[in-house]
């Protein structure tokens, strides 16, 4: 009776990870090979068609359209100009990086897969996927990337959990997924990107060896253990897949920026991930909450959780970029702990008997549920629309709400003349939708190349900050295109100024030339 | 049995996998830190200087744009009376772009070549002329030397303008610097100016033009924002803003493309498509003055006309009194049109009308306007010194005084 009512153990030293999965090697050469293939396809296929701004790809197409950047060939960039293209021909570049694609994404899937067979209560944890996948495929094109991103971060994130033997019941198991789940879709929401997962897989890494080294475990036994063995992997994993993934090698680039635009960047771009651009007194809220949470919660708990999640907030204090690594590791301490606090809010019902199989069994069924949402990902697809047929989506349905359809509309059937600044995050979009001839000032995809004057210059600009006249004559822009919501008080500005007037307005955007501006430049004697 | 076969062939798989992974992450990393360390030896290249500067003399020496006997009386005039405690560094700082280091007069007022450069240059006698708490003009930065910009009357006026000056008049990186923290020579303010420069910063044609004179041939280089900065592209930035928006109306840089062109016959510095392009930036420059001279001969502060964003709109603060911009547009086209190859050239007499208006206007100034549109008016009188063929320090002044003999 007292074992039926105590949770299942987790046996913290059995072989998981490769063993099983090796053990379980028809399946996965039956099916996650093939499906990884098809993933891989699914997912360069979409990196080729460009129904969505805000690509790697759309940057090399597009390059003319921000003479501002010309000769902008930035560390980061250089390197992964070099990867992708420069030191090969086109054709091998591309190649290369699908292959490299591949087998990062397939390093992945295995991990996925491992990490299933680990996590008690399958059910659960695919339907969240499939739910999570078939959601964000509903919001754009692009949430394919991040939601098998997603996918994976989000059973890393569980593993890692049932990892650290966090007290099992069905209750505390939804919880935890609900939590979970809604933070990963918030998390990988916002910065679109594979990379969370990567992220928190260093996390995971380094909370294990900091685990190892408070159980005083020797570098052998530490290697020797499986379950560490498996993040290394996973680490490489990881890594390949950051330097592979444009995403990735984005955040690299903004981990960068991060020193040199503290607060106004950090908190433009980072807010998901940075509890730091919180106010003084939601993060002091913030640390009281983990505070009450480190010394209620019931959950199993070893001290080289806060003191290393204590130690790395510290650090944000000096450095903000160290927040990219101290946050997961602070996800993954508070997350079970929140998780037992609430289920203990909610106490389990008696009547519903628990499951009580052995977690080392394995099961092709929760394999093929793995692959439910890998096969939701390709059937969704433009290339599994192409193969599987059915109606294709309409491009309200490709493209997000937020890209500016109809303006780019109007700048093909009046292009501006001369430098147009823009918001950044519509850059991307304009030089692929917009005329050909279109001067444009920044994209996502190469702000992080830009010079940070530039950036500093198209705020100050779109702000309409002090001294913004000034950097208009500077960069001789003659169009100022303004989110109508974003900017609603530059946009105030300018309708009250005698040298600029409304040349086109929706409900998302609004743009502005000069008065005098003319329609043909047209040579000296012309114009004299 | 069949069963510890497959136990075996796990772990020896086992055992492999960690090996390859080893291998891949080994191999991963070696290559990372060899592109790593290639890519920073490329950021960190920065062209060679070279010690003497180009020179740059003038071509053209019409007498029919102005007589000995006038230049001389217009420079004499101009010669820099700044030897009096708290006199304005700019002024000085332009004075000594205007006559170089070998001038020397006749008159206990005026400053020679070699005391204007020094107090520039040598922090003793900057304190002797500027006073002990005045701001000092140059200080040790990050990079190298920093000169002081607008920061006050002992500070310079333009970003770099001490550093192009000193190259256009033929001062060599190795001439020192003595300052209270040690000395320190020239080349250290342009290593300082190169490594604070930046594409996109408010004023950049004196930069260029240091750049220009200074370097030895190059290809390009990394800016510290990791932009690639070549001439090509400094000339691109320069013809890129409105004609008239800019520091003196636009007219500092259509002097340093001026310069571009004239550097790259000695040296290459751009390549033919843009010199081509910045051929025709100026000869549009040329048409636009030459349809927009008043009929007495000056340009005011609308001289390009009206370009595709109209006429040329000032901010309030950007304003000046009528005759000082006058001064200034019509001294700084003369200036580089004294430099522009013959196919810039427009007809002489646009030239000689200017050159008239100029002159007469400068020999009618009080001293106090003399002294207000000192900065301006060093650009009109080098600019006609050098319609003459020569440079202001070589032009005869004893036929305006003769005691200057």
């Amino acid at each position: 009776m007292a074992n039926a009512e105590s949770p299942p153990k987790i046996n913290h030293h059995q072989p998981v990870g490769l063993v099983p999965l090796l053990d379980a090697r028809w399946a996965w050469g039956g099916s996650a090979v093939v499906s990884t293939s098809l993933l891989s396809l699914c997912w360069l296929m979409q990196s080729y068609l460009p129904l969505a701004p805000g690509r790697l790809w759309a940057h090399f197409s597009t390059s003319d359209h921000f003479p501002l950047l010309s000769g902008v060939d930035g560390a980061a960039r250089q390197f992964a100009l070099d990867i992708l293209l420069q030191k090969t021909s086109l054709a091998w570049g591309v190649a290369g990086v699908s292959l490299l694609l591949s087998c990062c994404i397939m390093f992945s899937l295995c991990l996925m897969f491992v990490l299933f067979n680990q996590i008690h209560n399958r059910h659960l944890i695919s339907s969240a996927s499939v739910a999570l996948v078939g959601f964000q495929l509903a919001l754009s094109a692009e949430s394919v990337q991040a939601s098998f991103g997603g996918i994976i971060a989000y059973a890393l994130l569980l593993g890692a959990m049932t990892h650290l033997g966090i007290r099992e019941t069905k209750r505390s198991r939804f919880w935890t997924i609900m939590i979970t789940g809604l933070a990963m879709f918030l998390w990988v929401n916002s910065s679109g990107s594979f990379t969370v997962g990567i992220i928190i897989l260093c996390g995971a890494c380094l909370e294990n060896v900091v685990r190892a080294i408070f159980q005083k475990k020797s570098i052998r036994g530490i290697w020797s253990d499986w379950c560490l063995r498996n993040y290394v992997y996973a680490l490489e994993a990881g890594m390949l897949g950051l330097l592979c993934n444009p995403q990735g090698i984005k955040v690299l680039l903004h981990a960068d920026y991060l020193n040199g635009f503290v607060s106004d960047y950090a908190s433009r771009w980072w807010i998901p991930l940075v509890p730091g651009n919180l106010s003084t007194v939601l993060t002091g809220a913030l640390i009281v909450g983990v505070l009450v949470l480190l010394r209620t919660s019931r959950a199993s708990l070893v001290r080289g959780f806060p003191l290393s999640c204590f130690v790395l907030w510290g650090l944000t204090w000096l450095d903000r970029s160290a927040l990219i690594w101290s946050v997961p590791l602070t996800v993954l301490m508070i997350q079970p702990l929140l998780a037992e606090r609430i289920s203990s809010i909610f106490p389990e019902r008696q009547d519903v008997r628990r499951d009580s199989r052995d977690l080392t069994s394995k099961d092709f069924r929760y394999t093929l549920l793995t692959l439910l949402p890998i096969w939701l990902g390709f059937a969704l697809s433009p290339l599994g629309g192409l193969v599987l047929g059915g109606t294709s989506r309409g491009p309200d349905q490709i493209i997000s709400r937020e890209t500016p359809v109809n303006l780019a509309s109007h700048l093909r059937s009046a292009p501006p003349l001369g430098q147009v600044v823009h918001p950044t995050a519509w850059g991307d979009w304009l030089s692929f939708a917009g005329p050909e001839q279109i001067q444009l000032f920044l994209s996502l995809e190469n702000l992080g190349r830009c010079p940070q004057t530039l950036f500093r210059d198209q705020r100050d600009i779109l702000h309409a900050s002090l001294g913004w006249e000034k950097k208009v004559e500077r960069y001789r822009i003659n169009s100022i295109i303004l989110d109508a919501q974003q900017h609603s008080s530059t946009v105030h500005v300018l309708e009250n100024s005698p040298t600029w007037e409304i040349s086109y307005q929706d409900e998302q955007a609004v743009m502005f030339r000069r008065r005098m501006i003319r329609d043909q430049s047209g040579s000296a004697a012309e114009n004299l | 049995m069949r069963a510890s076969e497959t136990a075996t062939a796990a772990t020896r798989l086992g055992s492999i996998i960690p090996c390859v992974h080893f291998c891949l992450l080994a191999g991963g990393f070696l290559w990372g830190g060899m592109t790593f360390v290639e890519q920073q030896a490329e950021f960190r290249k920065r062209p060679t200087f070279r010690n003497e500067p180009i020179a740059i003399r003038p071509v053209y020496d019409d007498p029919s744009v102005i007589s000995d006997e006038t230049l001389s009386q217009v420079l004499w005039k101009m010669r820099p009376r700044f030897r009096h405690p708290g006199s304005k560094i700019n002024h000085i700082d332009h004075a000594l772009r205007m006559w170089g280091p070998y001038a020397n007069f006749r008159d206990p007022e005026s400053l020679s070549g070699v005391e204007m450069l020094e107090i520039l240059l040598d922090e003793r006698s900057f304190r002797r002329n500027q006073g002990e708490s005045a701001a000092a003009l140059l200080e040790p930065g990050k990079y190298g030397l920093l000169v002081k910009v607008q920061e006050g009357s002992s500070t310079s006026s333009h970003v770099d303008h001490t550093l192009a000056g000193l190259g256009e008049i033929g001062i060599p990186l190795d001439y020192p610097i003595i300052l209270n923290d040690g000395e320190f020579s020239v080349s250290e303010m342009l290593r300082s100016a190169l490594e604070n420069f930046s594409l996109n910063q408010a004023e950049y044609e004196w930069s260029a033009l240091a750049f220009a004179e200074y370097f030895e041939p190059t290809d390009g280089w990394y800016s510290q924002e990791g932009q690639r900065i070549t001439f090509d592209n400094l000339a691109q930035r320069l013809m890129r803003q409105r004609l008239a928006q800019g520091v003196c109306r636009g007219n500092h840089r259509l002097h340093t493309l001026v310069m571009f062109l004239r550097i790259d016959e000695v040296k290459p510095l751009l390549s033919p498509e843009v010199r081509q392009e910045v051929i025709d930036h100026l000869r549009d420059v040329t048409d636009r003055l030459m349809a927009t001279q008043s009929s007495e001969g000056f340009w005011s502060d609308q001289w390009p006309g009206t370009e595709i964003e109209g006429m040329t709109e000032l901010s309030e603060e950007a304003r000046l009194p009528i005759q000082t911009d006058r001064f200034l547009v019509t001294g700084h086209t003369l200036e580089w049109w004294a430099l522009a190859p013959s196919e810039l050239q427009p007809p002489r007499e646009v030239v000689v009308r200017a050159a008239d208006w100029l002159s007469s206007q400068i020999l009618k100034l009080t001293p106090q306007a003399l002294e207000a549109n000192y900065t301006f008016l060093t650009h009109a009188g080098r600019a006609l010194a050098m319609w003459r063929g020569k440079l202001p320090s070589d032009v005869d002044l004893t036929l305006a005084h003769p005691r200057q003999r």
